[in-house]
């Protein structure tokens, strides 16, 4: 087995693409039950009263969109779906194209009118200094919407003066600004419900929040996107990433096994030598 | 000219999934051996990013907050002298003063003064964080950890769902935290605390790696989908199989 710690890394990296392409290219996918952290987020919406107010916050970049895009699409469906305002925020610059985007697909085929219906507000800096200024107002950090527009002109914006006006946040979140400080510098605070679709890599460090209730539920990395388009029947790239994430999660498995298995021989071997 | 405009926008389009295509393969090529294609799309990338982030927080940040107000205010065009918002206004010119004090790292002389800056940025996060950080994390967090004794929330729960859910919790926080005590040798019931620890630590790092190696992966995916689907496929004529 001494091969084992032999082998060139180079080989393991094409065995893993080959693990993940025929699946990808098969369009194999494993379907699981959606967990009940995106099922919570669900029925959330799905309870959401005629003109309630959704605030959505896009803070995320290209380098997260295969997870956090997905999940974005999927929630969007769910909000066009019903009667629903949305206002859009986002604390990282290059979430701005990315919400576009994604509004692109989602709001303007289901015929929704832009500023009745949906508000994009834009990016602001300040991180967690916007999110704690935006407890006591969300006109203040944000006067005019993208195209400029005062928000006092915009009806989707009508009687939304702060985040107590607001009837759910979701966090689509990357790290950091993120879901942390939406759970620290205003949930803490006002005690509204806070969804979050969150990268994998950031996941467990959100975890803890919602074993105490300050998140309602979460959607961790593509895993979480899949799950949430299945909830709201819209497969996409997240249900369709299931088949070579699940191939590729295997493989991990198998390389750590056998990685620990030559790692105890090698170690059995030297203390017989020893001996 | 609506023919043409299309067309330039198609070809713009195009143009830039061929760009991020290459490019992409490019940063893949990594995998076989460090090489000079990998760099050149390393460097382009991390230019890219920071060109967009400053163009991006200047139009975005600095023009609407701070430039628009204060040249309107000197023109005359602001709200009438004296009234609050006017006194607002006014009250930019602190910060404003304060970001200028950043650019003084340039000169040796009178670097110093950049720490007035920091030391305000600092000094302001650290309160705001100071007091949310204790209220979401300290406070409710360690009520997270309580188990629930109250016979009749028990049973209305489910007392064998709470238990198996809290408990577990609990006994993982308090070994943690033994580990983490360093001022009495991890001897005796404190050791045993502190083994204990380590084992829920380890569960916890295992958690963490799971989902970095799902992450990877699923970025990896979403470069193959945006390969295949935005690339390959219309380059061929093919339909996606996603809308």
């Amino acid at each position: 087995m001494e091969w084992l710690s032999r082998i060139d890394r180079r080989w393991l990296y094409l065995v893993m693409a080959a693990v993940i392409i025929v699946p990808f290219l098969t369009q194999t996918t494993f379907k699981g039950p959606p967990s009940q952290s995106a099922k919570t987020i669900y029925h959330a919406i799905e309870s959401l009263p005629p003109g309630a107010v959704v605030l959505v916050s896009a803070d995320y970049d290209p380098g997260s969109e295969a997870e956090i895009y997905p999940m974005n699409v999927a929630i969007f469906h769910h909000l066009a779906h019903k009667d629903v305002r949305v206002i859009c925020t986002q604390l990282w610059p290059q979430g701005r194209p990315l919400v576009e985007k994604a509004l692109a697909k989602v709001y303007y085929p289901a015929g929704k009118k832009y500023g009745k219906d949906f508000v994009n507000l834009g990016y602001k800096s300040g991180g967690q200094l916007l999110i704690n200024k935006m407890v006591e107002s969300i006109r203040a950090p944000f006067p005019t919407d993208v195209f400029g527009t005062p928000v006092d002109r915009i009806p989707a914006m009508r009687g939304v003066e702060s985040l107590k006006d607001v009837a759910l946040v979701i966090s689509l979140s990357a790290g950091t600004p993120g879901t942390k400080e939406w759970v620290q510098q205003a949930q803490a605070k006002l005690g509204f419900p806070l969804a979050a679709g969150v990268t994998a890599v950031t996941a467990p460090d959100i975890f803890p929040y919602l074993n105490t209730g300050q998140l309602i539920g979460i959607l961790g990395g593509l895993r979480g996107a899949a799950d949430y388009e299945t909830l709201v029947d819209r497969p996409g790239r997240g249900v369709r990433g299931m088949g070579p994430q699940s191939t590729g999660h295997l493989l991990i498995v198998l390389f750590i096994v056998l990685g620990n298995i030559g790692y105890l021989l090698a170690r059995r071997k030297a203390k017989g030598g020893d001996g | 000219m609506t023919v043409l405009a299309l067309t330039w926008q198609q070809a713009y389009h195009d143009g830039g999934i061929w760009v991020a295509a290459i490019l992409t393969l490019a940063i893949f090529s990594f995998l076989y051996r460090d090489n000079p294609v990998y760099k050149l799309a390393e460097h382009i990338f991390v230019g890219v990013a920071a060109g967009y982030t400053v163009a991006y927080a200047y139009w975005q940040v600095f023009v609407p907050n701070l430039w628009y107000p204060l040249h309107g205010l000197y023109r005359g065009s602001y709200p009438g002298r004296g009234t609050e918002e006017w006194w607002w206004t006014l009250l930019l010119h602190v910060p404003a003063a304060l970001g200028l004090l950043f650019f003084l790292r340039f000169s040796r002389r009178f670097s110093w003064l950049s720490r007035w800056a920091i030391a305000f940025l600092v000094g302001a996060y650290a309160g705001v964080n100071l007091i949310a950080y204790f209220q979401s994390d300290l406070i409710l967090q360690t009520k997270g950890t309580f188990v629930l004794l109250d016979p009749a929330r028990l049973a209305e729960d489910g007392w064998y769902k709470v238990l198996a859910l809290n408990i577990p919790i609990l006994i993982g926080v308090l070994a943690s935290l033994t580990y983490f005590f360093f001022s009495k040798p991890h001897r005796g019931v404190l050791g045993v605390s502190a083994r204990t620890g380590i084992f829920f630590l380890m569960a916890a790092f295992g958690a963490s790696f799971g989902y970095t190696v799902m992450a990877r992966i699923s970025l990896f995916i979403g470069r193959l989908q945006f390969l295949s689907y935005d690339w390959i496929y219309p380059l061929f004529d093919l339909k996606p199989p996603l809308s």
